[in-house]
């Protein structure tokens, strides 16, 4: 939840985590259905909404779902974090110290 | 008159671009050069983290629905990683790169892995791998813009005729010099600030063609049902299948290649260089949530809808359709006026403009900050600094100029070949800097070095010896897929096994530690 508070590393750690196990279940969903139902070409395919029921099925229901949990997760999920303070940059307007 | 629409619309592109260019360069104003300049203070907001760090290039959206019209629902599947590009991009590396460029002070992503490793080596061969490929690219990009504006600029007395200079027409060389002109002018107005912005408003202008398009096309195809059986009957079932249409004999995407490219679009997204300095350039952490939710809805309202108006396209009569690279130009002037035909063609050209004119700023960057600032002169004056830097991005951009004359014929897979090798360069020595407590420099370099160098090999293999593998895209720049896989996804696993086997054989103190506990620490000289 973006409380507004300072976090450390902890948060940014889970949020990569979760991130990276989606990121495993979507390509794992994905190519898995497809490989099962979409490398078996008829002549006649099942539509679902005009597109075959492997693209309905393997590629845009987990794009739909992907793209909620993504906004929920952003809205809710990912903590807001200080960065830090900025270090003077050399040269420029800015000389070393 | 569908040539004066686009004409039109390109000409206000142009226009737009230089008064985004004007404009940046104001906003960068405030702050130290280099920061402004080529990093825009470190103050960009949602909509230019969003629709900047991985939208398409301009070469893509050109070239993506011609491969839908070729090959079908395939495409779908080959796209379909980017429903995880949001949250890979910005939410495994977004905070971290954040704040070690924050108590760093770096500019660049050579600076970045410089202070954070504390080796000017290390330094010293991001920067090289900076501007060797993405010089290489850049000379695509240049002859990409030229093509677009020889297809619309009016013929003046003179210009008809054979090839110039180096079989190159002399309307290729008149669109060519009004490209090269034009990027040039607003890029060393705005700096980093100009492309970002240009390449928001290109992003927004490609949405809206593609919104625009999907009610059109579907109703003159009636429905994309009819376009999916049309489809089947002109090139076969294969069509509405993986691997894709059989029309010339290849499998455009075996499972192995549907795999390499769900890696390629979401993972490899996250090491291109363009990406990783706008995950040091943002506002703040909230800027980074609202980017993502924006960046979740833009990739889903603009992806998919391609694939359905250019699967509902082969239900649609397009007499003038010589090949299907011109599918998008002839289907836009199918169903619509010349004036929307005339936007949507415009999108692409945009794309290039910003792409050229961010690659321009890195590589000047790289020059300027890395190179000349680091080893020739630490303590030049801002004012040689800003010339330095206009005129690197002149002499760079004259020298992609060049290179797209005499460029060679297999371009479109350099720039694939490119992104390839710049994510299998950078993307685990970002991870092993943000993520890594006890990575060495050491490590750092060998996955660098590690994964261009695997990606390297793939492709000479594949370019002088293995011939055409008969999976993919058709090109004579076909690198070989060992067992099937392409290169990136090689490049990757060698560089993270490079990387973290280096770390636990290094010992010593970690350098992120010592930053983060002593932030007023000056940087490595």
């Amino acid at each position: 939840m973006s409380t507004g508070t300072p976090s450390g590393t902890g948060a940014a750690r889970r949020e990569a985590l979760f991130t990276a196990g989606l990121w495993v279940l979507a390509c794992g969903w994905t190519v898995g259905f497809s490989a099962f139902f979409g490398y078996r070409p008829e002549p006649a395919p099942r539509l679902i909404l005009g597109m075959p029921a492997w693209v309905f099925g393997g590629i845009v229901a987990p794009w739909l779902v992907c793209t909620v949990v993504t906004c929920w997760f952003a809205l809710r999920g990912i903590r807001d974090e200080d960065l830090g303070r900025e270090r003077p940059v050399p040269g420029g307007s800015e000389p070393e110290p | 008159m569908s040539g004066v629409g686009a004409l039109i619309a390109l000409a206000l592109m142009m226009a737009a671009s230089m008064a985004i260019g004007l404009a940046a360069s104001r906003a960068a104003e405030s702050g130290g050069f280099l920061r402004g300049y080529f990093l825009g203070n470190r103050g960009l907001g949602s909509w230019s983290m969003a629709l900047t760090a991985t939208v398409m290039s301009g070469g893509s959206f050109m070239g993506f629905p011609s491969l839908i019209y070729q090959y079908g629902w395939t495409l779908a599947l080959w796209i379909a990683s980017y429903m995880m590009v949001p949250l890979c991009t910005f939410a495994i590396l977004g905070k971290r790169i954040g704040r070690l460029a924050r108590e760093t002070g770096a500019i660049t992503l050579p600076d970045l892995l410089r202070e954070r490793f504390r080796s000017p080596a290390l330094g010293i061969v991001a920067s090289a791998v900076v501007v060797f490929v993405l010089s290489v690219t850049l000379i695509a990009q240049f002859k990409a813009g030229a093509i677009i504006l020889q297809k619309v600029l009016p013929i003046l007395p003179g210009m008809e005729g054979g090839p110039v200079v180096a079989d190159k027409s002399a309307a290729f060389l008149a669109g060519l010099g009004v490209f090269s002109l034009v990027v040039v002018a607003y890029t060393v107005y705005g700096g980093f600030l100009a492309a970002v912005w240009t390449d928001v408003f290109q992003s927004v202008l490609m949405a809206v063609g593609v919104l625009v398009l999907l009610p059109l096309a579907l109703a003159k195809a009636g429905g994309l049902g009819a376009g999916t059986m049309a489809g089947i009957q002109a090139v076969g079932p294969g069509f509405a299948f993986a691997p894709g249409g059989e029309h010339d004999g290849r499998e455009f995407l075996p499972l192995t290649l549907a795999f390499s490219f769900f890696v390629m679009w979401s993972i490899c997204g996250m090491g291109q260089p363009a990406t990783l300095v706008r995950l040091m350039a943002f506002r703040d952490t909230t800027t980074l949530r609202h980017a993502t939710v924006l960046l979740a809805l833009y990739n889903t309202l603009i992806y998919l809808p391609l694939v359905f108006v250019f699967i509902a396209a082969r239900a649609i009569p397009m007499p003038g359709l010589k090949a299907p690279d011109e599918v998008m130009p002839t289907l836009a002037l199918t169903v619509a006026s010349p004036l929307v035909a005339g936007i949507i063609l415009a999108a692409p050209f945009g794309a290039v403009m910003s792409t050229v004119s961010a690659f321009l700023v890195q590589i000047t960057s790289a020059l300027v900050r890395d190179l000349y600032q680091r080893f020739v002169d630490p303590l030049a004056p801002e004012a040689r600094l800003r010339r330095l830097s206009h005129a690197g991005i002149v002499l760079v951009a004259l020298w992609a100029a060049g290179g797209a004359i005499f460029s060679p014929r297999f371009l479109q897979a350099i720039i694939v070949f490119a992104g390839g090798a710049n994510a299998c360069a950078f993307l685990v020595p970002a991870i092993l800097a943000a993520w890594v407590p006890g990575a060495t420099a050491r490590a750092a370099l060998a996955a660098m070095l590690g994964g261009i160098g695997t990606v390297l090999v793939l492709y000479g293999i594949g370019w002088l010896w293995a011939g055409d593998p008969g999976i993919g895209e058709k090109s004579t720049f076909a690198p070989y897929y060992l067992l099937g896989i392409a290169p990136y996804a090689w490049g990757l696993v060698v560089s993270a096994l490079l990387g973290l086997g280096a770390s636990l054989a290094g010992a010593g103190a970690s350098p992120a530690r010592e930053l983060a506990a002593d932030p007023g620490r000056s940087p490595v000289p």
